[in-house]
């Protein structure tokens, strides 16, 4: 299903997983190189186009950062650096973030998945490993063989 | 329920490629994989470990000469993950001999007898930062073929914009100066006679700066032949009654700032490089090291943004590994308060009553805070 705009931009129509349904313009959907290929492959002609692997909830933020991304040219670059910056405080627990990235990754995002990569790597560094296992809820899994390696290769001696 | 994220939050279950995307956004860095490495076991087969120091081979001065290599030294901000307990971060700088990381201290004002029960540091127990990246030029089989502050560079190797990696050293054993730019992949070098004794090599804004050791003048340094180097002065430094102890040349946040240390008060005077495309001249900083810490030593100068280091006092100069008037390692350290002018130290020696001889000149008083105080028996 297509519709036109006023403004003669093409819309299409994107599902959820939980069949929340989101209507865009097709340049802003087409950020995504997976709904690009699926709109070349003639996919969004008939009705929506289904996203199973992923929610509303995060549809609906990957869809804020493509209208953005679709709207700004290169000019812009400081401004829209600010602005991703703040997207990504705004989805600032890793529950949130690693939703986004899964998202990112299934939709082909790259300007997304970069930017909530870097995002998550800047979280880890500087943090004890305890600390990251606690903050993540991840569970230390490791032998006590394979432990006191990691202790080994993590302590450095003083002159 | 959201069924594509990792179950109940548990992102070590996240998809290898998703980890190793964000491993490949730790830039390389040997101490930032390491510790990913240390979280899961999902997270240490996700990826190999890098080099331990990265290290960049670049060709031979002459034909008759060895490669060079050229050493990243990282500087870490050390601290206990427990927080609250008043710990005391430590500032280290890390190298490697044979095969084995070694730290060196920068700026530790734990006591001389809590220092020496370590030999070595778990560093899996601690928050640990990067924070600067010194250099050393090595010639092929290990000697160090300039001394480590005559090194600049532009940019990290090991960053995406390496093509401005640009090296700078006297090698003092050939009596030669040279540069070495990647985006040509050669070295520039001129003779020692041919240029004035330059001293604290510093990347500004993309153009290289060192002052004339003697006579203080800043230079702006330039290769514009592969056989020619040229100086071209900037702002003339203010011509002064009281003969400088030191000058130091410091890159902080896009400007350039030039600190002069002398013998007596006021010890520390900097000054910021204003306009320099129109003759510039060396002006009083604004309120701009209100927010910011300055570390200055001959090997390893930076400024860091004092709202990210909250256990440093800002508007202050820190003075690490000061070494002692015998040369035989780091005996002290000092901090210079830039707001009031008075200086503090702390020293190890036990059968050093006094602080080294030429530290008098600067460091009047024991510093006053308890938790720093070198308690003597």
């Amino acid at each position: 299903m297509s519709i036109t705009t006023e403004n003669n931009e093409k819309m299409i129509t994107l599902m959820s997983s939980d069949g929340e349904e989101f209507v865009v313009e097709e340049a802003v959907a087409a950020q995504s190189q997976t709904i690009k290929h699926l709109i070349e492959d003639g996919c969004s002609t008939e009705g929506s186009i289904p996203l199973p692997n992923v929610t509303g909830r995060v549809l609906s933020e990957v869809i804020q950062y493509c209208k953005k991304h679709s709207s700004s040219d290169d000019k812009e670059e400081k401004e829209l650096e600010a602005w991703d910056a703040e997207f990504v405080k705004a989805a600032d627990d890793h529950v949130a973030l690693t939703d986004l990235m899964m998202a990112a990754n299934f939709l082909d995002i790259k300007g997304l998945l970069d930017l909530v990569a870097q995002t998550l790597a800047n979280m880890i560094t500087g943090k004890s490993p305890e600390e990251v296992r606690r903050m993540w809820n991840i569970k230390n899994d490791f032998t006590p063989e394979e432990a006191e390696k990691v202790r080994k290769e993590n302590q450095w001696a003083f002159e | 329920m959201d069924t594509s994220s990792p179950q109940n939050g548990c992102w070590s279950d996240l998809p290898l490629e998703l980890l190793e995307k964000i491993v490949s956004c730790l830039e390389n860095s040997y101490l930032h994989v390491l510790r990913f490495r240390a979280v899961c076991r999902s997270w240490r087969s996700s990826t190999p470990l890098p080099p331990r120091i990265p290290s960049l081979m670049l060709p031979p001065l002459d034909v008759e000469s060895e490669p060079i290599l050229i050493k990243e030294l990282a500087v870490y901000f050390v601290q206990q993950a427990v927080s609250g307990t008043g710990s005391t971060p430590l500032l280290l700088r890390a190298h490697e001999t044979s095969d084995v990381m070694i730290l060196e201290e920068l700026f530790n004002p734990l006591p001389l007898e809590e220092r020496n029960r370590r030999t070595e540091l778990d560093l899996i127990d601690f928050r640990v930062r990067e924070l600067w990246f010194d250099y050393s030029l090595q010639s092929d089989d290990g000697c160090v073929v300039a001394f480590t502050d005559s090194v600049a560079v532009n940019s990290s190797f090991r960053k995406t914009d390496c093509g401005r990696f640009t090296a700078v050293a006297w090698i003092y054993n050939r009596s030669v100066f040279a540069m070495w730019r990647m985006e040509a992949d050669m070295w520039t070098t001129t003779t020692y006679s041919a240029l004035p004794p330059l001293r604290s090599f510093v990347y500004c804004n993309d153009k290289l700066y060192a002052h004339d050791y003697f006579t203080g003048p800043v230079v702006a340094i330039s290769a514009t032949k592969p056989d020619c180097i040229e100086l071209r002065p900037v702002a003339q430094a203010k011509l002064d009654t009281v003969r400088p102890y030191n000058l130091f040349l410091v890159e902080s946040f896009g400007d350039l700032y030039l600190v002069t240390e002398y013998y007596s008060e006021p010890y520390f005077v900097v000054e910021k490089l204003d306009d320099e495309e129109e003759g510039g001249e060396w002006v009083k900083p604004g309120d701009e090291w209100k927010e910011r810490l300055l570390f200055l030593s001959s090997s390893s100068s930076f400024s860091l943004m004092a709202k990210d280091f909250p256990e440093y006092k800002a508007n202050c100069i820190y003075l690490p590994g000061i070494y002692n008037f015998y040369g035989t390692g780091p005996s002290g350290i000092g901090v210079f308060d830039m707001e009031d002018g008075t200086a503090m130290w702390w020293c190890d020696y036990y059968d050093c009553p006094e602080p080294p001889i030429w530290l008098h000149r600067y460091f009047q008083q024991p510093h006053q805070n308890e938790e720093f105080i070198h308690q003597r028996e």
